[in-house]
């Protein structure tokens, strides 16, 4: 990458503890060993089914939790080594956007109000105008009509553009977006996905796109990492990951994702995973994901396999990543 | 409307119906005018965005409208030609879970918490059945089995909490299916669940539909389900049916430009997305409904007409209905 990456992770581990006084509780190890950076204006996809740390990634990034092991660090800074004028300062440049905005909207709070917040807690007066602004950038048109109005009077869509414009008040430079759109109906979803990708060039964002819908991801992101259990298994440009997908789990969820085309949805039958996704309580030893692979081997339950290089710059955590038949010829295109 | 639907007539026909919502805002038309009909061993999808009442059309069917504020005001719902909203209520109940099933989204506020498995399954079976406790407990391990649950005896102990989400959907199945019913409703049954778990639990359900010979009825916002899932399919928009069609047809030709523009709107894991398309605008309020088509607004190819006076359904192709005034009559 000719850029210096802004943001880089380096063998981040979380582990929450287990506990409880009668039922004593497993320690819960939700992301293991992950690596990997975003560079400035780049979208980075982290996909995953629910349970793999994609959420727990975003958080430690925001500081929202601890990390248990390794180091992030932002603009060539160690994110745990900042001082607290520092974190604050940190803060306008990171931001996130939340699944459900009628969570993440304060219910009794106008729009104005709502909106105004980043610029006060920046120490801004006069922030009406740049209000107005906002509302214009995220397309809520003519500004003035919204502002008096509360949360529960917009619909999905519209919320999701208020928590967006929130996000953008104070020139992030980097926007976590955790499953941002899942919520939304198909509509309203283009929608929003249209207006994060104009704001990204108008402003150069990096965004780390969190997400479980692979056709959205490959509508936004440049890079795609895949986690299972914990673990990044396979990451890549958008072009490896669905057009040469070699993780045997990237190729299952690839193919377990439904088509909109009766001509090819009946291609797909034959690698459907078995059972469900294991307790990240306790993962399987070896390859976490040996006990759901149709291609495991004897090996696999007893070594855990490392990302390594497989083509470029492309990494696959699987021992037999060579010799897998680079799957789904027909989904690849 | 005229139907082709197999030779021995259709397992359920919904006529003309209308259900709406009292609320303080005025009165919701939730469901308006809506003719469907599902043949023997037929998989049938209803797709839409939310709010456009392909939930409230499922409730209506299972005679399980909220009321208040809810209330179906006009139409006919026969299954297999015996009419349902003129049935008495203790009448229904032996149809409800008998004959109709209906599997929910999320299984966890249909299973009751305190109650194992077993029991929960049991229930059903002490309801419709008159096995004894023995025949009973076999039947329950045979239906897990036949939902695929590896260990049927622990599950059939356990509680609710205690299963995966794909699991509970599992059992939400093996219960829909209990008395072998000849029409499960299905409202959004995947839509909680992983994709890899999602793909399972589809394959299930189409494999056990054609083991008992029940017919389907599919709720689901998702066009790729439908693709890979249903023979025929119904799109609604703000209430109404605005197409039908045979399933391959509605996806090589949609004739709606809301179809189309729902196609258009999928981001697709086998192709590279340069430009998204958008549907703009939202959906209307349904306490004041729009005159004429309430598609127009959002509509790229709207013309005076869709104004003032609300489209027919026209044939478009065998058993094919779309209601737009852009198409030749």
């Amino acid at each position: 990458m000719s850029q210096a990456p802004l943001l880089t992770l380096d063998e981040v581990s979380k582990t929450y503890p287990g506990g409880g006084l009668v039922s004593r509780r497993p320690p819960v190890q939700a992301v293991k060993e992950v690596s990997f950076d975003i560079a400035p204006g780049e979208t980075l996809a982290l996909v995953g089914e629910s349970g793999c740390g994609k959420s727990t990634i975003g958080r430690m990034i925001l500081s929202l939790t601890g990390i248990t092991e390794g180091r992030i660090t932002y603009a060539g800074k160690n994110l745990a080594n900042h001082s607290e004028p520092e974190r604050r300062e940190l803060h306008k440049r990171l931001q996130m956007i939340f699944q459900d905005p009628f969570g993440s909207l304060n219910p009794r709070k106008t729009v104005r109000s709502i909106l105004s917040q980043p610029f006060l807690v920046a120490g801004e007066k006069d922030c009406e105008s740049r209000v107005i602004d906002l509302l214009r950038m995220v397309g809520m048109t003519p500004p003035e009509r919204f502002l008096d109005r509360m949360p529960h009077e917009f619909s999905g869509g519209q919320k999701q553009r208020i928590a967006i414009a929130r996000a953008f008040a104070l020139g992030p430079e980097l926007i976590v977006a955790d499953e941002c759109v899942s919520a939304l109906d198909v509509s309203v979803r283009a929608q929003i996905l249209k207006l994060m990708r104009r704001l990204q060039q108008e402003t150069k964002v990096s965004y780390l796109f969190i997400s479980h819908d692979l056709g959205v991801v490959r509508s936004m992101a440049q890079r795609v990492a895949v986690m299972y259990l914990g673990r990044i298994v396979e990451i890549g440009t958008v072009e490896d990951i669905f057009t040469r997908p070699s993780h045997p789990y990237t190729q299952a969820l690839l193919a377990a994702s439904p088509l909109p085309d009766p001509k090819r949805a009946h291609l797909k039958g034959r690698l459907l995973l078995e059972g469900d996704l294991p307790s990240p309580s306790k993962p399987p030893k070896g390859c976490r994901f040996h006990t759901r692979c149709s291609f495991a081997r004897p090996d696999c339950s007893s070594a855990e396999p490392v990302l390594k290089k497989h083509g470029s710059p492309q990494l696959v955590a699987c021992h037999y990543a060579d010799t897998l038949d680079p799957a789904l010829p027909e989904l690849a295109h | 409307m005229p139907k082709d639907v197999s030779q021995n007539g259709p397992i359920l026909e919904v006529e003309g119906l209308h259900t709406i919502l009292r609320t303080t805002e005025g009165v919701v038309r939730a469901v308006t005018d809506v003719s469907i009909s599902v043949g023997r061993g037929e998989i049938v999808g209803i797709v839409g965005e939310s709010g456009c009442g392909k939930s409230m059309t499922a409730l209506s069917i299972m005679g399980l409208v909220p009321s208040p504020p809810g209330e179906v005001t006009e139409g006919r719902i026969l299954l297999d030609s015996a009419d349902l909203r003129s049935m008495s209520q203790s009448a229904f109940q032996k149809v409800r879970g008998r004959r109709i099933a209906m599997i929910f989204q999320d299984p966890m506020t249909y299973l009751n918490p305190v109650l194992t498995i077993g029991t929960q399954i049991d229930e059903m079976l002490r309801q419709h059945t008159g096995q004894n406790r023995k025949q009973r407990e076999a039947r329950i391990l045979d239906l897990l089995r036949k939902v695929k649950i590896p260990d049927p005896e622990r599950v059939a102990a356990a509680y609710p909490h205690q299963l995966s989400g794909g699991m509970r959907q599992r059992v939400l199945i093996a219960t829909a299916i209990s008395c072998e019913p000849e029409l499960i409703i299905a409202d959004e049954p995947t839509t909680a669940l992983d994709v890899t778990v999602q793909a399972q639990v589809l394959e299930l359900l189409k494999e056990i539909i054609h083991d008992i010979g029940s017919s389907l009825v599919l709720i689901t916002h998702d066009l790729g389900v439908v693709a890979e899932t249903c023979d025929r399919v119904y799109v609604m928009y703000a209430g109404r049916v605005i197409e039908e069609a045979p399933m391959q047809t509605l996806f090589e030709n949609p004739q709606h430009p809301y179809t189309q523009g729902l196609l258009a709107s999928i981001l697709r894991v086998d192709q590279p997305v340069e430009e998204l398309y958008v549907l703009d605008g939202t959906v209307p309020n349904l306490t004041a409904p729009p005159s004429g088509c309430a598609f127009r607004d959002r509509c790229e190819v709207a013309m005076d007409i869709c104004r003032d006076q609300l489209p027919i359904p026209i044939a478009t192709g065998p058993c094919a209905f779309a209601a737009c005034w852009r198409i030749p009559q």
